[in-house]
This record gives structure tokens, C-alpha cells and sequence, in this order.
């Protein structure tokens, strides 16, 4: 295993005119090459704007504040936008959750691969047209040589998203962002396409990063999790552990609102309350107006993400951390 | 002993295929949406439709509200023919029947303050008026888990869990017997789903409800649901108690479907990926519209004769040909 990319610090915020909102606040993770990590979170608690912020394409009125995104060692935040044309796309792609606004509606899906390939590699006309058949044949799409000079909208919903996964595989990223890339889809063609991404993974030892609102997609292809809220990084651990001994009082109510498929439920334990607005936070932890468990501390002192076992951190006062076992940071 | 509320009998639904009228005339072909489906549901009983996209549910539920009509079939509602009702007649029936919609942001006037939205069906069926109104819109908004402080207030002043809460509101405003859940839960947040599920579960006990309820999730279909129809291009495959479909699934098609949905468990076995998508409602395959995708698939049988729905022990019924018996079966 070698890391692949480390955050450390980031902190990413909104200036609008309402107020400042603090889409990510301090997070700190990293990725293995060959791993793919899970990144759960209701809207609007910075999974995507975590992502944007690696890809650098935060845009006015937001701004990454401060931390380090060592890709390989080197810090994106330190790189010019000359050299970040060149990360995007052929050493990190993403595909975003809705294939039908991500992709250009007058050019041809083999126009829009053939494009990136020009961008990022020597290959000739010929050549690049004759990789993008291979691309879409690669993530399953029946009749590649036809399909390469249809339009989007020509294509099944399915279809697009996977052009859309063969456009960001084309030059073989070492990390693949994925945003929700199946929410719209039907869960047939959900599992059709976490088995092309984990075929792909295995083979160019791609890192993954996925973000989902989904537990059971991430129990079902993920190695390691973290798991979000209101723009902070509030439980991390890798799968096993997670669904295992799930420890924030968040990550159990996210659990426990699952309808179960095997046994009964006569009732859902949902989360009481909504997500809070990001300009307006609560002081202290900001999970406390929704939690069952807090105490004086919860409503006044912001956790920190401590580790309570190896590999496992927790943001919560109520978690007991073990004797010894000091914070990661901070 | 169970009272049957709905009957639906052999409904079809074609839609032309061509845009307007005049493309019409050049392009005589048709969606077959909906092609020959029956089921009944009890009073105070949920059914749960379940299907991929393109397998017809939605139009279903349409016809049954009586906000499309069908091409041909038969729909009785507490022994009255729903499809024959014109004027004054079908105007009372709606007062029975309502709806809840999938996307609340769309499905609410974003011109309208909350109570003149759930206001707006007690007008037009002239239930109540003056003072009595605002009482009646508070109970309702009391119903749904609003307070009464939500009546002046805009749609886009509101969370995604609570417009949801002011769709059903307005759906039970006027004291409907019946409601058809179109994905009511499928555009909101996990833990919000949980609330809302939750909600419509307590409203039926509370004002003895009858659901049909249209959902792609089969998590939240089996928690719903007594019993459940499995719909595929147009056609229902299987239909019966909530158990036995989740536990002993007898067509083909819908244990695939079982098995395609992720468990929020990493140690659960690995999903099983149905191979290909769909086929267009338009050309729908000959004989079993499932067997080019279908894993038990017995040969010549499949290609050519339709299967009949066929009451299994246990009293699901299936439309495959592996249960019609009799001289085809080894």
C-alpha cells in the first residue's frame, strides 16, 4: 500500500452575501493507492465541496482557506493553474451525479473522449477515436463503434454515466472522484457500475474516492469510510470497523434509519431535526441539536476527531477514548 | 375480514411514441407503458409497486388518480367505476383519492405561501370556509408534523423533509380515503427519509389509510408494504405478501432485483450484477418480455408464448414459465 493522496487541514468557505458558510472545516484523511474510500454525508455536509477543493475548482464566492491536498506528495494548493489543467483529467478525474449537465449536448460522446485525449496525450486523430471505441467498450456499452458518434441524448441514463466514467478513465487517473455517480439510477445498473469502477480500480491500482448519501453502496465497495456532517469529519474508520462498531451518535442514527431488507422493523429510528445551516452553526459540537446523548460540554466545546482505536477516529465527547490514545492533531 | 377498496383490471396504457400531432401522422408506433396489469388492494392495507424506471409504475399510479386516463381496463373504487366518472361525480371521487408526489420543490407553487397550497384543494372541493378554515389548515399542518408557524411561509423558505411534509398536508387536507405515494421519500435525505416514513406509517394507523405506493427502493417498499407487485416493461411479474417476495422471490426478474441491492453490511455477499438494461417499452422482446436478460432462461417457450400470472402455495403469483408447469416444464 502507498498513500495517494493526504488532506490535511482543509478549510473551505463561502463568502455570500448572507454570511459565511463553512462548507468544510478542518478535515484531515488520507488515501492508499488501489483504495477506494467512502465519503457519507447528507447535503450540505462538504462531502462534494471536499472534492471540488482537490480538484481545485472552488469559484468565487467560495475559497479554500487554508490546509495542504498532497497528491503523490506535492501539494495541489502550491501548483499553479497551468500545471492543475494538466492534473485534471489525466491524473485525477471526476464524474458527477448528473451525466446529462456534465456532458456537452451538440458534440458526439467519441468528440468529447477524443477531446480529453488531445488534450492530455500525443495520439493522433485516428488513433484517439479509435481509443474512445475502446473506452466505451471497456465499461460495457453495447455497440461501442456505433454508440462513439451518438449524442447524449441518445443515450440511457446508464449509458451516459458510464461515457461519463469511460471520458474520466481515458488517460488512466491514479484517483477517481466519483459524485454520487448512481443516485439516478436504477440499482440494477447500480450494481453494473460499481463492478466496472472495481474491475478498473484493481487494474490500474486507482484510488477511489466516493461520495455517497448511500451506507449499503459503501459497505458494499468501499475499504475505509468517513462519514460527515455539517462540514466536519465526524467518524473515520475502514468498513468492517465502521458497520461493525459504529461509535458517533450521528453514524449510528444514519444506521439505524435504514430500512432493514432481511429482518423486521416496526419502526424506523430516524434522526430527529434537520441539518443545520452552515452559516449559522451551533456552538459546541454541531450534531448536538439532534442528538439524544449530549451533556453541558456537547453544547459549548467542539470535539475533536480523536482516535479510539487504531484506524478508528471519532468526533464526540460522548465516546469514551482510551488512556494513552492521544488526538491525531490539533 | 379484509374489504377490497381498489380493483384494477387488465389497464393498459399506450402512449404515441412521436412528439405532436403531426409527427404522429409519419410515426404510428407506441409506448406500451402499462400493457394489461391486474391487482386489488385492501382498505387500510399498502401495496408497494416496485419496478425500474420505464416499467410503467408511475403511469399506474397516474391512471389511478385519474390525472391521465388509460387506453383500456377497468379501475373500481369502493365498487364504483373510476374510469367511466365525468363532472360533478369524478370531482367527489377526488375528494377519496390524492396524491403525494416525488420532488416537493416541484410539486408546490413557489408563488404560494404554505397555507394557501394546503388551502387550495378545501376551496376548490368548497369544504370549508372563514374561520373554520385556518383551524382545519392548522390541524392539517399538525397532521403532517408542522406547526402552525409554517402557514405564511414560502416553499423555498423550507427544507427538502419539510415540503415533503407539506405535499402530504395538502393530500390529506380534504380527508382522502385512498393515497398514491409516488416516490415520496426518494429526492430526501436518509435520515429524513426515516421521518417521513415514519409519518405516512402513523397516518394510516391514525386515519385508516390506503396506499399505493410507487417506490424504486426496495428497502423502503418492504418496511411500507403489505404486499408488493413487481412491475417490468409494463407488465407485473410477481405479486403477493410482503414476506414471501423478500424472503422466497419466485420470478426470475425480482431476484435479480433482490440481489443487486447493497446491504449496509461490508460482510454481506457480494452483489450480483444483472446483465443488460431495459429494452424500450416500444419494442418490447416477444413472449417473456424478461428473457434476453434472464438467468433461468428455459429456451423456446420464453422467446415465443407470454407467460400467464399463476397462483403459487403461499398465494404469490408469477408470470414465468418456469412455475406454468404442465407440458412445457423439463
Amino acid at each position: 500500500m502507498r498513500e495517494l493522496l493526504r488532506v490535511e487541514g482543509l478549510v473551505t468557505r463561502f463568502y455570500t452575501d448572507e454570511g459565511v458558510v463553512k462548507a468544510v472545516d478542518g478535515s484531515w484523511f488520507a488515501l492508499e493507492a488501489d483504495e477506494a474510500l467512502g465519503v457519507v454525508g447528507e447535503s450540505g455536509s462538504g462531502k462534494t465541496v471536499t472534492a471540488l477543493s482537490i480538484m481545485r475548482l472552488i469559484e468565487n464566492p467560495g475559497r479554500i482557506e487554508s490546509g495542504r491536498i498532497l497528491f503523490r506528495g506535492e501539494d495541489l494548493l502550491e501548483k499553479p493553474e497551468r500545471e492543475m489543467r494538466r492534473i485534471r483529467g489525466k491524473e485525477i478525474s471526476m464524474v458527477f451525479q448528473d451525466s446529462l449537465s456534465s456532458l456537452n449536448p451538440t458534440l458526439t460522446i467519441g468528440a468529447q473522449i477524443a477531446r480529453v485525449l488531445k488534450y492530455h496525450t500525443r495520439l493522433t486523430r485516428r488513433a484517439r477515436w479509435q481509443r474512445a471505441v475502446k473506452l466505451l467498450e471497456a465499461v460495457g456499452i453495447p455497440e461501442p463503434a456505433k454508440r462513439v458518434s451518438h449524442y447524449p441524448h441518445q443515450l440511457s441514463g446508464g449509458m451516459r454515466q458510464r461515457a461519463l466514467i469511460a471520458m474520466a478513465i481515458s488517460c488512466n487517473p491514479k484517483l477517481l472522484i466519483l459524485d454520487e455517480p448512481t443516485t439516478a439510477l436504477d440499482v440494477t445498473i447500480e450494481a453494473q457500475i460499481f463492478g466496472l469502477i472495481g474491475e478498473l480500480k484493481d487494474e490500474f491500482r486507482m484510488g477511489v474516492f466516493l461520495i455517497t448519501h448511500d451506507l449499503s453502496v459503501v459497505a458494499s465497495f468501499c475499504q475505509q469510510v468517513i462519514i460527515m456532517y455539517a462540514g466536519k469529519i465526524v467518524e473515520e474508520a475502514d468498513v468492517q470497523e465502521l458497520y461493525g462498531n459504529p461509535l458517533h451518535p450521528y453514524t449510528l442514527g444514519l444506521l439505524r434509519s435504514i430500512p432493514p431488507l432481511e429482518e423486521e422493523a416496526e419502526r424506523l429510528e430516524s434522526i430527529p431535526g434537520e441539518v443545520p445551516d452552515l452559516i449559522n452553526l451551533p456552538p459546541g459540537c454541531n450534531f448536538s441539536p439532534r442528538c439524544a446523548l449530549t451533556d453541558e460540554r456537547c453544547w459549548h466545546e467542539e470535539p475533536e476527531l480523536a482516535e479510539v482505536s487504531p484506524g478508528h477516529r471519532v468526533a464526540c465527547h460522548r465516546v469514551a477514548v482510551p488512556v494513552g490514545v492521544g488526538e491525531i492533531h490539533g | 375480514m379484509a374489504e377490497e377498496l381498489l380493483h384494477v383490471q387488465d389497464l393498459v396504457k399506450y402512449f404515441p411514441a412521436a412528439g405532436d400531432w403531426f409527427a404522429q401522422i409519419f410515426d404510428r408506433r407506441v409506448v406500451r407503458a402499462v400493457d394489461g396489469i391486474s391487482f386489488e388492494i385492501d382498505r387500510g392495507t399498502t401495496l408497494g409497486l416496485v419496478g425500474e424506471s420505464g416499467s410503467g409504475k408511475t403511469t399506474t399510479g397516474r391512471i389511478i388518480a385519474r390525472l391521465i386516463g388509460p387506453s383500456r381496463g377497468e379501475v373500481v373504487f369502493d365498487g364504483i367505476d373510476l374510469l367511466a366518472l365525468r363532472g360533478q361525480a369524478l370531482k367527489a371521487i377526488r375528494k377519496r383519492i390524492q396524491m403525494i408526489f416525488q420532488d416537493p420543490a416541484s410539486s408546490l407553487n413557489p408563488r404560494k405561501t404554505v397555507g394557501q397550497i394546503v388551502a387550495e384543494p378545501l376551496r376548490v372541493h368548497g369544504m370549508v370556509k372563514g374561520k373554520d378554515l385556518e383551524k382545519r389548515l392548522v390541524h392539517t399542518l399538525e397532521l403532517a408534523g408542522l406547526s402552525a408557524r409554517f402557514l405564511n411561509r414560502y416553499p423555498h423558505e423550507l427544507s427538502g423533509g419539510q415540503r415533503q411534509r407539506v405535499g402530504i398536508a395538502r393530500a390529506l387536507a380534504v380527508g382522502p380515503e385512498f393515497i398514491v405515494c409516488d416516490e415520496p421519500v426518494t429526492a430526501l435525505d436518509v435520515s429524513i427519509q426515516a421521518q417521513i416514513l415514519n409519518l405516512l406509517m402513523d397516518l394510516q394507523d391514525e386515519l385508516s389509510l390506503t396506499y399505493l405506493f410507487i417506490a424504486h427502493d426496495l428497502s423502503v417498499v418492504k418496511h411500507v408494504s403489505d404486499r408488493v407487485a413487481v412491475m417490468y416493461l409494463g407488465k407485473i411479474v410477481e405479486i403477493g405478501e410482503v414476506d414471501e417476495i423478500f424472503t422466497t422471490p419466485k420470478h426470475p426478474y425480482t431476484q435479480a432485483l433482490l440481489a443487486a441491492v447493497p446491504r449496509p453490511d461490508p460482510m454481506a455477499p457480494p452483489r450480483k450484477v444483472l446483465h443488460g438494461e431495459v429494452p424500450s417499452p416500444i419494442n418490447p422482446p416477444p413472449g417473456c418480455r424478461f428473457h434476453p436478460r434472464c438467468e433461468r432462461f428455459l429456451g423456446d417457450i420464453c422467446r415465443e408464448r407470454e407467460p400467464e400470472l399463476v397462483t403459487l402455495d403461499g398465494g404469490t403469483q408469477v408470470s414465468c414459465h418456469l412455475y406454468s408447469g404442465g407440458d412445457w416444464k423439463g
